[in-house]
This record gives C-alpha cells, structure tokens and sequence, in this order.
C-alpha cells in the first residue's frame, strides 16, 4: 500500500524553495560587495535543483511526468550538493578578496599620509643606503643640500660637496652616520665647491636588513647657521 | 536501500564539515545559524529517503523525510533574506 499524496510532501516544498530561490534571486551582487555573482548564482542554482525535484514529484503525482527523464530529475537534485559547496566558498573568496583589497588600500593611504608628512615637515630626511649615499630625500633636504629632484629619488654614489665630520677630515658620503647605533645631535658640516658651507645637526635611527646587519639609516636634520 | 538516495546521503553527509568550517569562516553570522539548520534539515531528507519505496509502516520516516525537506528550504529562504540584508548594509541602503 502506497501512503497517501500530502500537501506536505510537495507543495509546502515548492513553496519553501521558491521562497529561497527569489530571495537568493534578490540579493545584490556588486563587484566590491560581499555576496559574488558566482555565489549568488551557485546558490540560485542549487535551490533551482530542488524546485526540478519537488515540481517533477508534483507532474509524477498528476501522472503526467515521463519516466525516461527520471535520470535527469535524479542528477539535478545530486548537483544541490556540489552547488551549496561552491557557493559558500564562492562567499568566503569574496570576503577574502574583499579584505585584500581593503588592506591595499589602507596601504596605499598610509604611504600617501606619510609622504604628506615627510614632504611637509620643515626638517630635511634623507635615507642612506649601507655605505652612506643617499636614497631618498624630501623636499626640505633637497633644498639644504642642494640635490636635485629628479636625483634625489634614486641613488646617488656622489655628490658635489663634501661632508664634514668633526675634525675627521672630508667625506664623499654620509657613511659615518650609517651605524648601528643611533646619533642623536650630530654636528655634520657640508661644503660646496665654491666655498659655500653649511652647518647641520643630525639625528639618526639605523635599520636593519633581515640578517641583522646594518642596511642603512634615516637621518634627518636642520641648519643650525 | 536506494543506491541513489543514499549515495546522496553520504556525499552529502561527508562534504559537511568542510561546509560547516568555511560557513564558519564567512563574516555573516546572523545568515549561519538559518544556513546550517536549512543544510542539516536537507541531509535529514536525505537520511530518511535513503530507505527504499518508503516501506509500510514507514510512516514517520516519511514524514519526517518532507518535513525535514520543507524546513530545509526554509531554511535557506532565511539564510537568504539574511545575506540579502548584509549585501544591503554594506552598499549602504536598506531597501
């Protein structure tokens, strides 16, 4: 004896999947929003297998369903499995990427606020390399020593003027404030070949290179006369 | 035993830890909860269909088989209207 034909077993289903599939239907899928187009169309599709399912069930009960497409109702309602998989990954790749982007761009704001800071601030930076030539300036210490712009942003292995140190004698470079401890209130003398001269006071801070030694420093400065 | 059914059951049944944990990883935590209980109700359907032609005195693994069904879809309905509302928020309209 076969049970008896309910609303229960294919029409409250119908609805219910039909319920899902326009709400999945429904949600927005933008490009930097956090539902994809692939998730909503995995889900879209998954709900879809059911309704195949559920609405095949009905047009069995009404005797009005051929048999030869049994097979294929079957295989519908197996891929519901597959489809709910790859729409839920397809969410969690999304919010993936979404937070990937959103830390580039939190990057990129930070590097443009501390190029703001560094092309404002009335001191003169430089960054030195390991053997004391200069990396980066900013436009304070392009202007007290002279260098120019263009040159200033890549290395630079020698300079027209010569740098002072105390009473050691004439330097090419910065290497004497490349160290591995950090200055603080050196006096540095930089001369131009044509007499002209400038007195700074320099403070440093030393970075370091993965294995520990010394990759250089960022000094920054004023004139003092 | 339906071959079918319950081929459907245990690929069903294995693909759902990994379901669970990624489900768990996605930042949508009011859509989880209607999610997983749609996904387990829909499993649950496929338990009790697994057994074959639905025997006499079957009745209530019948019934629990389209009432789990049923849930299931409602389920993901919910989890849908859910994920709907967050894909609103944050393009900043809850229309």
């Amino acid at each position: 004896m076969s049970a008896p034909w309910s609303v229960l077993e294919d029409v409250l289903p119908v609805l219910a999947y039909t319920l899902a599939l326009v709400a999945v239907l429904r949600v927005p899928a933008r490009p930097s929003g956090p539902v994809s187009s692939g998730a909503k169309w995995f889900f879209a599709a998954s709900i879809f297998c059911y309704l195949v399912g559920t609405g095949a069930s009905i047009f069995k009960h009404l005797e009005v369903f051929p048999d030869v497409l049994e097979p294929v109702v079957s295989s519908f309602e197996l891929l519901w499995i597959p489809f709910v998989l790859f729409g839920v990954y397809s969410l969690y790749l999304r919010q993936q990427y979404n937070e990937t982007q959103a830390s580039a761009r939190a990057l990129v704001q930070t590097g443009e606020l501390m190029e703001d800071i560094l092309e404002t601030t009335p001191a003169g930076i430089i960054v030195l390399s390991d053997a004391g030539h200069i990396t980066f300036a900013n436009k304070e210490a392009r202007g007290l020593l002279d260098l120019d712009e263009a040159a200033a942003t890549s290395t630079l292995h020698s300079l027209d003027f010569v740098v002072r140190y105390g009473d050691n004698g004439t330097h090419q470079d910065f290497s004497e404030l490349v160290g591995r401890e950090p200055l603080e209130g050196q006096r540095v003398v930089v001369e131009w070949p044509s007499g002209w001269r400038r007195e700074l006071k320099v403070n440093t801070a030393p970075f370091l290179a993965e294995d520990g030694s010394v990759a250089g420093a960022v000094a920054s400065f004023v004139a003092t006369n | 035993m339906d071959v079918f059914e319950t081929f459907r059951f245990l690929l069903a049944l294995a693909l759902t830890p990994l379901v669970i944990v990624i489900g768990r990883k996605i930042e949508m935590k009011r859509a989880y909860l209607p999610f997983l209980v749609g996904y387990v109700a829909i499993v649950v359907s496929f338990a009790a269909s697994a057994p074959r032609g639905w025997p006499d005195g079957s009745q209530l693994l019948r019934f629990v088989g389209h009432a789990s069904f049923v849930v299931g879809g409602l389920g993901m309905a919910w989890a849908a209207l859910v994920v709907r509302q967050y894909a609103l928020e944050s393009n900043g309209t809850d229309k």
